[in-house]
């Protein structure tokens, strides 16, 4: 039979299932044929897994056993891809990295035991920036992924393959990871759905750690309903995370943004931001379509002043090495991973970080190093600390006028490959509408808001196909109070609804 | 602030990383361009006060200092023998290493 993948969600796979008009083998077989198709070109997988079909068969078989237990399985045999920086037991992972290239997992992260547990199923692992630093999955040992709507571009990062895996059907819905936007800018280059959830409501037990204040696992899917669902199932306080939020914490924050009515809901605009450079114009533009939309939608729009916002990814680019630079001193060659032989301990040391890691990790730990070493860890790591929480004070005050503050996702649409790799400040500079959320805990989702076309002649960079337009996609961003997903999910379908429409 | 190719020499000694002169040349020019421009929060005049000097849990994280029971957790038990196995170099359920006194 053939599957229009294209359309496909969870809630049509689950109402076929039910019907019988399609098996869990069916489906993960569809995937594994457009796999087998695509990934040469878009490289988004690093592993298919051997035995996905083979759980689909388990699944399929316990549907139809009529157990009990299937009732409270609300993902029975719906498959997913997961970014390979996060462990599935007796499966390997790697985080796109040399050093980890044998590495078999011993344990599920809480994530996955939680979707094995609704009966989800796992196809395989995805392509990212090593241990996920970078935004362009440039940085990955195993190739960089392509951009489905233009081959000669960056899926994003380092959530490359989560995303670009949806985008092209490989996968249905798949997990990824952000530090300081890297679910939402390649979920935004590829034109999906990516939620940042608020940090510590879902576990990071079994994801490698990269900036530990600031990682958080997330959803991307093709539609808000789905990421919507995905969260509700992957979420909750963990024993095995300390960061995890309790439900009486949730409940506290919710609280305190109790007047949030999700029928009425006020968005706010940050004309500082939009203002201070380095915007793509047709970028811009978009933007400001999305609120005209909003506002002849009845939506109230209020421009909100966030003023330490502008220094935000200066903080941020001194927090997380700091935090990498601590994280992975645990790659010593000895607990786990690979090993280059030197002829002492420190000589294994050496040799196996300075040849099995790759350059933008190298780069970081250095960074982090300096940041945090006596003489500059005040003027860097502390003051960069200040920052922060005069960043989120800004933010406590701006959720007093408004429920959501609305940006685009990145500055630009998807870059050429190669375009920022010799400049890693413009590099950096794609993520500055995305860190904040990092840096103050608070969730945020990036929307597909339409697309733009570009001519490649004029682009700078023509393969002879003269006058050839291709269409990028463009994504916008919601940020909401601390854990007010809910807020995201309204005004995310209210938003797509509008798109379309 | 120009990081000079000995500063790169000693960080790249304390992170434990071995570096080609290259490599080392290399992250002198980037890490100068990074600290030029994560330097605007140097601007930054206001806050001394805020939380992170205070000692109060910040605002952005309604929860700080976590603490469980001491007790081991018997859901994890198969696992250190799967734990020791995954070090690159094991034997007899103990994980080896090199000669670390003299």
């Amino acid at each position: 039979m053939t599957i229009d993948l294209k359309t496909l969600t969870i809630s049509k796979v689950r109402e076929m299932f039910a019907k019988g008009t399609l098996t869990s083998v069916e489906l993960v077989q569809a995937y594994l044929d457009q796999i087998n198709l695509k990934d040469k070109d878009i490289n988004a997988f690093r592993e298919v897994f051997g035995d996905a079909l083979e759980q689909a068969k388990a699944a399929d078989d316990l549907r139809k056993s009529n157990s009990t237990e299937v009732n409270s399985m609300s993902l029975l045999g719906i498959p997913f891809a997961i970014k390979d920086n996060m462990v599935i037991e007796g499966k390997r992972a790697g985080a796109s990295s040399k050093i980890l290239e044998n590495y078999i997992s011993a344990y599920d992260a809480t994530v996955i035991s939680k979707l094995k547990k609704a009966g989800a199923i796992f196809i395989g692992r995805l392509n990212m920036d090593e241990f996920a630093m970078g935004g362009s999955t440039e940085n990955s040992a195993y190739g960089v992924v392509k951009n489905p709507n233009d081959l000669s571009r960056v899926a994003g990062g380092s959530s490359g393959g989560s995303a670009a895996s949806v985008a092209v059907n490989e996968a249905l819905v798949s997990l990824g990871s952000d530090t300081g936007g890297s679910i939402r800018q390649p979920s935004s280059y590829c034109g999906v759905v990516g939620l940042k959830p608020t940090y510590g409501r879902v576990s990071r037990h079994g994801l490698m750690a990269m900036g530990s204040s600031l990682d958080v696992i997330g959803p991307i899917a093709k539609t808000v309903e789905e990421v919507e669902e995905i969260f509700n199932v992957i979420s909750g306080q963990d024993r095995y995370d300390a960061t995890t939020l309790s439900d009486e914490n949730v409940k506290n924050a919710i609280e305190k943004s109790s007047n949030i009515n999700l029928e009425k809901l006020r968005v706010g605009i940050v004309p500082e931001l939009m203002n201070m450079g380095g915007i793509n114009p047709d970028v811009l533009k978009n933007l400001n379509d999305g609120v005209e939309k909003l506002r002849s939608a009845g939506v109230e729009i209020k421009e909100v002043s966030l003023p330490h916002i502008k220094y935000s990814l200066a903080v941020y680019y001194v927090l997380m090495p700091a935090e990498v630079s601590s994280n992975m001193a645990r790659f010593d060659s000895i607990k786990y991973g690979g090993k280059v032989e030197g002829k002492d301990l420190l000589g294994d040391y050496l040799n196996t970080r300075g040849e099995l890691l790759g350059k933008e990790v190298r780069r970081r730990i250095i960074l982090g190093t300096y940041v945090l070493s006596s003489g500059y860890h005040d003027a860097y790591y502390n003051k960069a600390n200040i920052v922060r929480d005069l960043i989120a004070e800004d933010f406590k005050k701006a959720y007093e006028q408004v429920d959501v503050i609305l940006t685009p996702t990145a500055p630009s649409p998807a870059f050429k490959i190669g375009q920022n790799t010799s400049d890693p400040i413009q590099m950096y500079l794609e993520d500055i509408f995305t860190v904040t959320a990092n840096l103050i805990g608070i969730p945020a989702i990036t929307i597909p808001s339409g697309y733009i076309e570009i001519d490649e002649a004029s682009d700078g960079v023509s393969d002879g196909s003269l006058g050839e337009k291709i269409k990028l996609p463009l994504g916008v961003q919601f940020m909401a109070p601390l854990c007010r997903e809910d807020v995201l999910f309204a005004i995310g379908k209210k938003f797509t609804t509008m798109i379309k429409g | 602030m120009i990081i000079t190719i000995e500063e790169i020499q000693k960080l790249a000694s304390l992170s434990r990383l071995k570096l080609t002169d290259e490599e080392t040349e290399q992250y002198a020019k980037d890490l100068t361009g990074i600290l030029k421009y994560v330097d605007q929060i140097q601007e930054v005049t206001e806050g001394a006060d805020t939380t992170s000097t205070t000692g109060k849990a910040p605002v952005y994280f309604p929860h700080r200092n976590v603490m469980r029971d001491d007790i081991a957790d018997q859901a994890l038990n198969p696992l250190p023998q799967k734990l020791v196995e995954a070090a690159p170099k094991h034997q007899d359920g103990l994980v080896e290493v090199k000669k670390i006194l003299g």
